[in-house]
């Protein structure tokens, strides 16, 4: 058992829609769960399930109709440099040179533009796009355009970080580049990370615990003890086949 | 490969112009009819340098030790040309400060309206009504609250500007992918820090695109205000041009207005094309 303080607690999270036909959907019923810092959280759910709903509960970006969401004890209001995310969609800004995208964040919390060039093109080394720090984004590749995303949101340096299936439109080799890269720039940082997928090998790859969320519910909350870093020898023992076959029959393979 | 076909695409281009250009005089050799005041209906470029530049001088008002038709003087090509860039300043004028009001305050409204769902809903119908009205329907209303002259056309010009700008500008900013302001929101961006950094450059190939054609469309307004009861600028040299029949004096007055619209089209398209380098769909050759 963890006996340190959560620096995420998600306590009876309810979130209702109303369709455009007036009926209600419940999109999450009663969530409840912590965090704790450091801790590679994985959300497994098949789409429509609720997953994205939650990590834009968490985000701020979404209010809830019940239940709150406390970040390092206190309530979440909004979204907030405490929670950087790295969103399913492609959020790099097509009007900034790939540079002054990573330095964003820190420029609108008024970093000075030598400091946050500085610190953009450390991070820029680190996902290996020196060669193309001053390119436009449209002049990139979608795997490079990911990694300028990891990129921006490191720079940043939030405790939390909030991922929404990143690389669900990559190609899977992209993919699992992309994958090691987030994972090695995880275990350097020490962050804390909720990371949104409906792919049971990615969360398998990637997570310390992996919670599967089903039809708006938390199914399953497991701890993955499978040693990091992980290679697919891992997840092919009895045990990680084991342990895949219980995820798959969760989100609801039968 | 590419230079070679860009040099053919120059020689087509021209080869088409000269075919019009003598294709215009054999057409005015073979139509020989002429106005009630005995100008041709389809005058030769012999005719339209000669006669009708030349009478230009007669809207002329003498200065600068030239002396006026009108006041006994000889119609002189200096007399003429500075009749012409006479009217064409105070048309000018008009365009300009038509374009810059109704820029302003186009994009002004816009801007309020597009940054609440619920204002939008409100004028939403409006704005449809507006947009369907015909600009030149508005015309003899501008005369008559704004009069005829400079004030009204500039008024007039500002609102058709207006009215393309600022759907341009609600358009655009409804445009905005709701993700780069999510993503702002989530690295601690201020509201002032959203528009600067999101809104303004992520909606400005938009609102060059309006800009552009309500440059256009400037000109046709300002034109249209001058033909009806201004005192001054090109289009009442075209007013009185008509009345008499001056086929080839009205030609000269149409190609000015073509080289002016065209000229100041290359113009904010060359100098805005470099803000939005970062377009995906910037085409980096120039127009035309």
């Amino acid at each position: 058992m963890n006996t340190q303080e959560a620096i995420l607690s998600v306590n009876d999270v309810g979130v209702r829609f109303v369709r455009t036909d007036g009926t209600p959907a419940e999109a999450l019923r009663r969530v409840s769960f912590k965090v704790f810092p450091g801790e590679f959280v994985c959300i497994l759910g098949r789409s429509g399930h609720g997953k994205t709903t939650l990590l834009n509960v968490v985000a701020g970006l979404l209010s809830v109709h019940r239940g709150e969401v406390r970040v390092m004890d206190r309530p979440v209001t909004g979204p907030g440099a405490d929670r950087g995310v790295i969103f399913q969609q492609d959020a790099v800004f097509p009007w900034m040179r790939v540079e002054e995208n990573v330095a964003f964040g820190l420029r609108v919390r008024s970093v000075s533009k030598q400091e946050r060039l500085r610190i953009a093109r450390e991070h820029l080394a680190l996902v290996n796009l020196t060669p193309v720090a001053r390119a436009w984004p449209r002049e990139l590749s979608g795997g490079m355009r990911a990694r300028v995303a990891i990129a921006a949101v490191f720079a940043n340096d939030p405790p939390i970080l909030l991922a929404d299936e990143p690389f669900g439109s990559l190609d899977y080799v992209t993919r699992r580049q992309l994958q090691t890269v987030l994972h090695d720039l995880w275990r350097q940082t020490g962050k804390t990370v909720l990371f949104v997928t409906h792919d049971v090998d990615e969360a398998m790859m990637l997570g310390t615990r992996i919670i599967v969320v089903n039809n708006g519910n938390i199914a399953e909350d497991l701890a993955i003890n499978l040693p990091i870093p992980r290679s697919d020898d891992v997840i092919a023992t009895p045990e990680g086949l084991a342990l895949k076959h219980l995820l798959l029959h969760q989100i609801g393979l039968e | 490969m590419k230079a070679k076909s860009g040099a053919s695409n120059l020689l087509g281009s021209i080869t088409v112009l000269l075919v019009l250009i003598f294709g215009w005089e054999l057409l005015s050799r073979i139509v020989t009819a002429k106005g009630s005041y005995g100008e041709p209906l389809v005058p030769g470029w012999g005719y339209l340098l000669g006669n009708s530049l030349l009478r230009m001088s007669d809207y002329w008002d003498g200065g600068f030790g030239i002396p006026a038709p009108s006041q006994g003087g000889p119609a002189t090509y200096p007399a003429a040309l500075l009749a012409l860039g006479a009217a064409s300043l105070v048309t000018f004028e008009r365009v300009f400060f038509g374009i810059a009001f109704g820029t302003l305050s186009g994009v002004g409204l816009g801007f309020l309206v597009a940054t609440s769902d619920a204002s939008r809903r409100l004028i939403a119908p409006t704005v449809h009504i507006v947009r369907m009205t015909p600009f030149l329907a508005m015309i003899p209303l501008f005369n008559l609250w704004f009069g005829a002259d400079t004030s009204g056309i500039i008024l007039f010009v500002a609102y058709g500007v207006a009215v393309i700008m600022f759907i341009g500008t609600v358009n655009a900013v409804r445009n905005v992918p709701r993700v780069y302001f999510d993503r702002a929101a989530t690295v601690g961006a201020s509201r002032a820090a959203i528009f600067r950094h999101v809104i303004l450059p992520a909606i400005f190939p938009e609102i060059r695109a309006s800009f552009l054609l309500s440059f256009g469309l400037s000109w046709s307004l300002v034109v249209a205000g001058e033909l009806l009861g201004a005192q001054s600028g090109l289009g009442v040299i075209v007013t009185y041009a008509l009345q008499f029949a001056y086929t080839g004096r009205v030609m000269i007055v149409a190609f000015l207005f073509i080289i002016y619209a065209g000229l100041s089209f290359a113009l904010f398209d060359a100098v805005s094309r470099r803000i939005i380098d970062w377009h995906p769909q910037v085409d980096k050759r120039p127009q035309g």
